[in-house]
């Protein structure tokens, strides 16, 4: 059967090599969900092995997880929901890497996809808990701090969110 | 553990990744306390454009706490450019914004407040976004109140005019604009301008107030904001064709108004404040003209409810095209057992309010047909002036 169907219609692949240096191949016509990567194959450089010096194995994996969901042929809508819910589940620092690969790699839907889980994930955070989450400490003194608050005041009440999660 | 067999694949090479000697470059190799170490740049060594993309799908509460959490986050976020980004992003879920004007009697002052009615859950909260006392305001109300793209502009009884964001707190007076004097036949209007990201005001008013007032002589300013509030009132060249009655509206960067040329309205009046000119739009003909001519905004498209007493029935008529001035019924709504015979009628989303009373607020739904009802906790906003739909910003009315 695979025989035959890759008979009718020429399949290309390409080497996707990791910053860890693993490689992957992959269908052409998966792969090129990345704009950066369709632009290397229109300008024929892909013929040998494609490094993505950028992206690390366990987030280029991730990354073709998300491709292969997503290329037209294999999975139908309820699937690709599912699969995008199951996605964002993954740990923040993941998202991060991802995100990063995502706008590295130009696929502008995967990007979408983890901005928003990112933005959910912060949404009603006090400073105080988006500071240990992303482990950043305040380079602001007490009083700058008290002044930008008192800029929007209203955003301090109500119901914020102190988890860290 | 993971397989990229690739499909069908003839060239196919698989690599094992768990199986991969490489200690120093493996992320799945970290130990907890190198992992720890790296998470302080994990964010911030994410290129701004990224970082702004997280952001800018963050509703203006969460952006004015992450403000506080470092200066690299709160140059960003307060930058004019992420601001204005923001703005057009519109993810920021609508608001209802009311406006009440309170007279202090003790200190013969007037205080506004600002409250925000959140209207996703079952129970609207509401919260008061600002309120400012105003000094020295003569025996003057409110005479009309716009509001576009989290701007909230204002003209007093006594001539003057305010530009106010409630989300920061700010408030401005406007330059004067002569003649100073306003009469009845005064009219304003407020927008957002996305391709020039500035704010417009526009006033239509009688030239030459000593000229009897049935036919006026009609003139137009305009003041364009883009931060700093020095700019100057510049004239339209164009004379306004038809005079404006009623509060005007703003429909995807045009201000429409009723003509008042006679009782019942048959024509509108806009002006586009993208290339500042005028137009007269007839009413379509088969329109009722049984209620005061109300406007709508139906998902960026001018409308005009017109509602039928007997049968309940409000139809929905779009303006389709404005230069032959097309227009086509879009829906009838049964509003029978409802109990409004005045809609209030907003848009709202996929959805139009067409009611609203004390405490309750009824939606409908153009898409699905159906109605729905949410109470909201009115509180804050008991004998409000007005009430429109609103979206935060946080664009700064100090910056340049």
């Amino acid at each position: 059967m695979a025989e035959a169907s890759s008979s009718i219609t020429e399949k290309f692949f390409l080497t996707l090599k990791s910053s860890d240096g693993d490689e992957f191949v992959l269908e052409e016509s998966i792969a090129i969900q990345s704009i950066t990567i369709k632009n290397m194959v229109e300008d024929g450089c892909s013929s040998s092995v494609i490094p993505l010096s950028k992206v690390d194995t366990e987030t280029l994996i991730k990354v073709i997880e998300y491709m292969k969901m997503h290329s037209s042929t294999s999975s139908n809508e309820e699937e690709i929901e599912n699969f995008d819910k199951k996605f964002v589940s993954n740990s923040i620092n993941t998202i991060l890497n991802i995100l990063e690969a995502a706008n590295f790699l130009d696929i502008n839907n995967l990007l979408e996809l983890c901005a928003e889980a990112v933005a959910n994930r912060i949404k009603n955070k006090t400073p105080e808990a988006v500071r240990k989450i992303f482990n950043i400490t305040s380079d602001f003194t007490p009083e700058e701090e008290a002044e930008i608050r008192n800029e929007t005041p209203w955003a301090f009440e109500g119901n914020l969110d102190h988890s860290l999660d | 553990m993971k397989e990229f067999t690739v499909t069908r694949g003839r060239r196919v090479k698989f690599q094992n990744w768990e199986l991969q000697k490489k200690p120093n470059k493996s992320i799945l190799r970290k130990s907890t306390e190198e992992e720890e170490g790296n998470n302080n740049n994990e964010f911030n060594n994410l290129p701004v454009d990224v970082i702004s993309s997280i952001f800018i799908r963050c509703p203006a509460n969460t952006l004015s706490m992450l403000r506080c959490a470092s200066k690299s986050w709160n140059d960003l976020i307060a930058s004019p450019l992420f601001v204005h980004s923001h703005l057009e992003h519109s993810t920021e879920t609508s608001q209802l914004l009311f406006l009440q004007l309170n007279y202090l009697p003790r200190s013969k002052r007037r205080r506004l407040r600002f409250v925000s009615v959140d209207m996703e859950g079952n129970e609207g909260e509401s919260n008061e976004l600002y309120a400012v006392t105003l000094s020295r305001f003569p025996c003057s109300g409110l005479s009309g109140f716009h509001v576009s793209a989290g701007l909230v502009f204002f003209s007093m009884g006594d001539h003057r005019m305010y530009l106010c964001n409630p989300v920061k707190q700010q408030f401005f007076e406007l330059p004067k604009c002569s003649p100073t004097v306003f009469d009845g036949s005064d009219k304003f209007g407020f927008g957002y301008l996305r391709s020039t990201k500035e704010y417009k005001v526009v006033r239509i008013f009688n030239g030459d107030p000593e000229i009897n007032d049935w036919k006026p002589q009609l003139r137009g300013k305009v003041l364009t904001l883009n931060g700093i509030i020095s700019s100057e009132w510049k004239e339209i060249a164009e004379i306004p064709p038809c005079g404006p009655y009623g509060p005007g509206l703003l429909v995807n960067e045009c201000m429409y108004w009723p003509n008042n040329m006679n009782s019942f309205c048959d024509q509108i009046l806009s002006f586009d404040f993208e290339n500042g000119k005028f137009l007269t739009i007839s009413c379509p003909s088969s329109y009722n003209k049984v209620m005061e001519l109300r406007m709508v905004d139906l998902k960026g498209i001018l409308c005009l409810p017109d509602m039928d007493m007997w049968s309940s029935t409000l139809d929905l008529w779009i303006l389709k095209d404005k230069i032959s001035c097309i227009w086509v019924k879009e829906c009838s709504i049964n509003l029978v057992g409802l109990g409004c015979n005045s809609p209030i009628l907003r848009t709202w989303n996929e959805e139009i309010i067409v009611g609203g009373w004390s405490n309750r607020f009824v939606f409908y739904d153009l898409k699905g047909k159906c109605f729905r009802e949410r109470r909201i906790n009115i509180g804050l906003c008991r004998d409000a002036v007005g009430f429109e739909i609103y979206q935060k910003t946080l664009f700064s009315l100090g910056n340049t």
